[in-house]
Formats: structure tokens, C-alpha cells, sequence
């Protein structure tokens, strides 16, 4: 979620396997450099083969340019990595959230194939997306400073995975400004 | 529009000679109802868009059923079988009241409905309800039901296409479930509970097709029932 | 993937423990009972591995291979950690191949000398994480609740003992599958003991 020369993105840590949890920790979202973020959902192999096939090509990109890459050429390279593989995808939704040079939020969410979907508000991804759509939608307010930004984004990542029976166990939000990144953990309902 | 569904093939049709048709009799023709009950007061909201597939015959249905003063039924789902319902509902309703010379309370409809649904326990009402009502004390309840008529007495329920976007929302909003003690809980006051109705409805048709047009608000309070209407997104 | 076998390992004070039944069975009939699904990649790492044999073959004898190269070339020997993510990246390049996927969940269990003790769960499409304690195969639905219940940080040997009994004696008394015999094996910075435990 964007908020006035800030952004959030948020998700839970449960990793499960349909009905069985296996782990309550687990990360899924990367910082790939001081002012990007890329989050992934879906199949969690899929998550960390394209988190490092990313770390690899940003490497690349970072020795080659000299220069961090920015949120919007990030997003294209996503899409293209996925569409890439268009008749046998990666069984992930990714999100690309970050600010570019002048501070303003970049926001964009993906489905398995790389089809961008870049929203000045806000990006639901995942299981219970549907839900986090309708508490987004009635909670968002427009140029929100990072102490409300936090409280809305976790209160809806709250709302949603405790309705979602597949998405809990703990969440994680990372808010990125221009001072830096902070990263705060909610204590959610353990189930 | 009749809907057929896929060819289901017939036994001996291997080499494929015989396909038939099966006629699908069910249809869903979306749709949201939502109900808050408070402590002397309980507001029914339903959007009034028809929608089949990707069309909209029609804007202006009523989801609602005015049961009597104190209680009313809301459905969301297939059309067709919420007027058949609703008109089984109403005569048994009409029944009930010259056979015992009384009203139906709202424990009394809530249980009837969950009867009339069970009784089609093998070929149900493609219909999602919720009733609505005040008890003998005076205090609003809702009481939310599926389709072949489970159900539980709440504050709060929400049913249809709708659901998934605006439960979370009530949870926060009514139930305070978020919070780490409950401390400050609200006790929603109609109007408080009707701007987050309207809310909620607002984010609901600005991501689900199905929802829209018209809001019909109707709420219920000792002095009777007042319908408000409020414009939604027509796209 | 028909799943029969149980594997479960947890991190104690300065050690991994892992346990793993023997029993080989294809559908009705028990083929060995005296199996050892732990296999030593090096000095302290071990793979408990659960699955279809011919894949647990083939994924544990490449990894120790490669394992023992590395540290022939470079004489160093790998990591827990480097060991578990080359294991990842070659599971979850082998799901998409021609080859077909390795159909073994496992779990890699090791000491360094550096970072202590590690438990990495793996499963066959290349899922990795690093937990406390973790099982595999029919292992999870019984072992889980026990290992949430008992395990503690800084356990010592004769508490991890006590655990893996109780482990297996849930194992026992509710999988439908014989599974009589166990193979326990303990890693710590003097290398791999098998221990009996019974």
C-alpha cells in the first residue's frame, strides 16, 4: 500500500502444505535494495528459485549500471522473467513495491505470467486476496504518513488472514521512506 | 437464458455418436446482503443489481422480504429461487399468524427458514439468507444461514458474492477483533452502523462486478422499519 | 507419492538428532525392515531421506559425491547451510526437467563448527527452510504436536533421547504401517554416532 512518500508491503509467515503448517517463519518478501522491495506467493520453491535468480540478475544489473535499478524497470524485468517461462510457469504472484528517484511510490502486482498490474493505491496478492481486496478498499486513505500507513496495513493483513484459514501463523511489515526501511513484526492469531 | 452445462455423453457413445445435453437448473445471479444488529436497532442492507454472466438485465431487485414489523428477510443468490422462497416464507408466515393469532417472532422465523430450507435438502434453494429482526426484549439480532438452512445468531452477518470483502471489515469494525484486549470496543449506534453498511458496500462494488447500483438499507427500530436508499457504483 | 516411511530430526543444546524407521514395504508386503534411510553426506552432516527408493539413490549418491569434490578441490568441507541450498537448487531444477522431479521429501541435518547445529526441512519440489525441528513422510501428523509440546532450546542428549522415544511410540501406536524398527543417528562436533535407542 502507497502512502505519502512512503510504501508498505506486508504478509504473513505461516509456510503450510494445504492443511499441515510446516513452518511459522517464513519469508516471503526480499529486499532486493535499500529502497525495493519483491514480494512473492505461491508455491515456495518457486519463491526462493526466483528470489535468487533475481539477488543474481540485480547483481548483474547493479556491476553493470553502477547504480541500483528502480522499482519500474524492476517490475518489467520481473514480468519478463515469468513470462519467460509462459508454458510452464512459476507457480508464484509477485509484487514489486519500492520508491524511484523522486521518492514517489511504486506499486505493481503480477499473476503467474507476468502480467503487470500497476496500481497507485494499493496490491493484494495471494490465498486471501479477495478479503485483504475489501478491507484495502474501505481502509486506504490517500497521501497517509507512515504511522497511519503501518496501522492500516497491518489491521488489514490482520482482518484478512484471520479469515483465512490457509494465511496466519505471524506477519511481517516493512514500510519504506526515504529515511530508510523499517520492518515490524505483528503478533497475530497463532493459527 | 437457459443454461445446459457441458454434453454429458451417454453409455454405448464411445465412437460418439450420442451426445445429450443436461440442463443445469441452477444460475447465480449474484449479489450482497449484509445485516449489523445493535442493542434496540438492526439495519438490512442488499444491493439491487441482477447480473447473469457478464450482463446486468436488470438494476432495480429487491433482495428483501418484509417479514412483519420486527423481522425481515434478506437473500442473496439465485433469483428465482428467492421469490419461490420468499413466497413460501410469506404464506407460511400468513398461516402461522391466523393459526396461533399472533406475530411471528423472530426466533420463530429464523427456525422456520431453517426447516423450509431443509426440507430441499436434496435439490436446495441456490439462495444465501440472513433474517433480521428484534427479539421479545427489544434487541436486534441476525441470524445468517447457508443453503439448505444451517444458521447462527449473531450481531453481525454478511452473505453472498460480497462476503469475502466485507466480513473482515465487520470483524474490525463491529466485532473489534483485532484488538489485543477489546479495550474501547464501539457500541455502533444506527447511524454509525449504517455510514459502515454503506462503507463496506462502497469497497464491495468497487471490486466485485456483481455488486452495485443501488443500496436498499432498511432499518429496523421499536418505531418500525425506514428504507434508505444509497447510490452505488453503476459500472 | 506414496509416503510410508517416517523421518523426524530436531537441533538440541550442540547436536542434530535424526530418526527414521527401516522399514521398506511395497503396498502389502514389508520388503526390508532393517533400512537405513539416514544417509552421511560427511563427517557431520546427515540426510534422513523419505520417499521412492530409486530417487533417494540417486539424489543422496550425487549429493555426497558433489559434497566430497568440493572439499577435494577446495579442501574445505561445505556448510550445512551450502550444503542445503545446492540440495535446493538441484531438486528445483529436477522438477521441471525431463528427468522428472526426485520423489523424496528429507530432512539434512548438521554441525559447523560456526554456526552450530542446523535442521533444514526439503521437500521434493525444493522447499527450504531451516526449523528447530521438523518431520516427513507420515511422521508430521502424528510427531508434529509431541515436538511443538516438548521441544525446548538447549536441550541436552539424554532429554533428545527421551523426545525421539516418545516420537516413536506415537509413531507406532497410530500409523497403520508397521513401523517397528528405528534408525537413530546423532551429529556433533565429533562426527555421527548411531544410537540405540530402544
Amino acid at each position: 500500500m502507497s502512502g505519502d512518500g512512503c510504501v508498505a508491503i506486508a504478509s504473513d509467515t505461516r509456510l503450510g502444505q494445504q492443511y499441515q503448517t510446516i513452518a511459522m517463519d517464513v519469508p516471503r518478501m526480499f529486499k532486493m535494495h535499500d529502497r525495493l522491495f519483491l514480494g512473492l506467493t505461491g508455491l515456495y520453491t518457486d519463491t526462493q528459485t526466483l528470489y535468487n535468480l533475481f539477488k543474481f540478475k540485480l547483481s548483474m544489473y547493479k556491476m553493470r549500471e553502477g547504480r541500483e535499478i528502480s522499482p519500474e524497470t524492476f517490475a518489467n524485468l520481473v514480468s519478463s522473467t515469468l513470462y519467460e517461462k509462459r508454458f510452464g510457469p512459476y507457480f508464484t504472484e509477485p509484487i514489486v513495491v519500492g520508491l524511484d528517484k523522486d521518492n514517489k511510490p511504486y506499486l505493481c502486482g503480477m499473476d503467474l505470467l507476468g502480467a503487470l498490474a500497476c496500481e497507485p493505491d494499493f496490491v493484494t496478492l495471494g490465498t486471501s486476496t479477495e478479503m485483504l481486496l475489501g478491507a484495502c478498499e474501505t481502509f486506504y486513505r490517500e497521501n497517509m504518513n507512515e504511522d497511519q500507513l503501518f496501522e492500516v496495513v497491518s489491521q488489514t493483513l490482520m482482518m484478512a488472514t484471520d479469515r483465512d484459514c490457509l494465511s496466519g501463523w505471524g506477519g511481517v511489515v516493512h514500510i519504506i521512506s526515504k529515511e530508510g526501511i523499517t520492518t515490524k513484526t505483528i503478533k497475530t492469531r497463532q493459527d | 437464458m437457459m443454461d445446459f452445462g457441458t454434453p454429458v455423453l451417454e453409455p454405448g457413445s464411445a465412437n460418439g455418436t450420442k451426445q445429450v445435453p443436461q440442463f443445469n437448473p441452477y444460475q447465480d445471479n449474484g449479489g450482497t446482503v449484509a445485516s449489523i444488529a445493535g442493542d434496540d436497532y438492526v439495519i438490512v442492507a442488499a444491493d439491487t443489481r441482477f447480473t447473469l454472466g457478464y450482463s446486468i438485465p436488470t438494476r432495480k431487485i429487491s433482495r428483501v422480504l418484509k417479514i412483519n414489523d420486527k423481522v425481515m428477510l434478506g437473500t442473496a443468490g439465485m433469483q428465482a429461487d428467492t421469490c419461490a422462497l420468499h413466497k413460501v416464507i410469506s404464506t407460511r408466515m400468513r398461516m402461522y399468524e391466523h393459526d396461533n393469532n399472533k406475530r411471528m417472532t423472530f426466533n420463530a422465523v429464523s427456525q422456520m427458514l431453517s426447516t423450509v430450507l431443509y426440507y430441499k435438502r436434496f435439490f436446495p434453494y441456490y439462495t444465501f439468507n440472513i433474517v433480521a429482526g428484534l427479539d421479545d426484549k427489544g434487541e436486534g439480532w441476525v441470524c445468517g444461514y447457508d443453503a439448505i438452512g444451517s444458521f447462527e445468531q449473531r450481531k453481525i452477518v454478511c452473505n453472498g458474492a460480497g462476503t469475502k470483502l466485507m466480513q473482515p471489515v465487520f470483524d474490525n469494525q463491529v466485532d473489534w477483533a483485532q484488538s489485543w484486549d477489546g479495550a474501547g470496543k464501539p457500541n455502533l449506534s444506527l447511524e454509525q452502523a449504517t455510514d459502515l453498511m454503506k462503507d463496506a458496500f462502497t469497497s464491495a462494488a468497487e471490486r466485485e462486478i456483481t455488486v452495485g447500483d443501488t443500496l436498499q438499507i432498511y432499518k429496523i427500530t421499536k418505531d418500525g422499519i425506514q428504507l434508505e436508499e444509497f447510490e452505488l457504483k453503476k459500472d | 507419492m506414496s509416503m510410508l516411511d517416517s523421518i523426524f530430526g530436531f537441533v538440541g543444546k550442540d547436536f542434530v538428532i535424526c530418526a527414521a524407521d527401516s522399514t521398506n514395504a511395497r503396498s502389502v508386503v514389508v520388503m526390508k525392515d532393517d533400512l537405513d534411510k539416514i544417509k552421511v553426506l560427511d563427517d557431520h552432516k546427515i540426510l534422513a531421506m523419505a520417499g521412492e527408493v530409486n530417487s533417494i539413490a540417486d539424489l543422496s549418491e550425487y549429493v555426497q559425491k558433489n559434497v566430497m569434490l568440493y572439499s577435494l578441490r577446495t579442501s574445505i568441507s561445505l556448510s550445512t547451510a551450502a550444503v542445503a541450498n545446492f540440495m535446493r537448487g538441484v531438486i528445483a531444477k529436477a522438477i521441471r526437467s525431463r528427468g522428472g522431479a526426485f520423489q523424496t521429501n528429507m530432512i539434512l541435518a548438521g554441525y559447523d563448527e560456526a554456526d552450530g547445529p542446523s535442521v533444514y526441512f526439503l521437500d521434493y519440489l525444493g522447499t527450504l527452510h531451516k526449523l528447530n525441528y521438523t518431520a516427513q513422510g507420515l511422521a508430521p501428523l502424528f510427531v508434529m504436536s509431541t515436538m511443538d509440546r516438548h521441544w525446548k532450546e538447549g536441550m541436552d542428549v539424554d532429554e533428545a533421547i527421551q523426545l525421539v522415544k516418545m516420537c516413536i511410540s506415537e509413531v507406532r501406536k497410530r500409523v497403520l504401517v508397521q513401523q517397528f524398527k528405528y534408525t537413530v543417528k546423532i551429529v556433533d562436533k565429533d562426527g555421527i554416532r548411531v544410537l540405540d535407542v530402544e
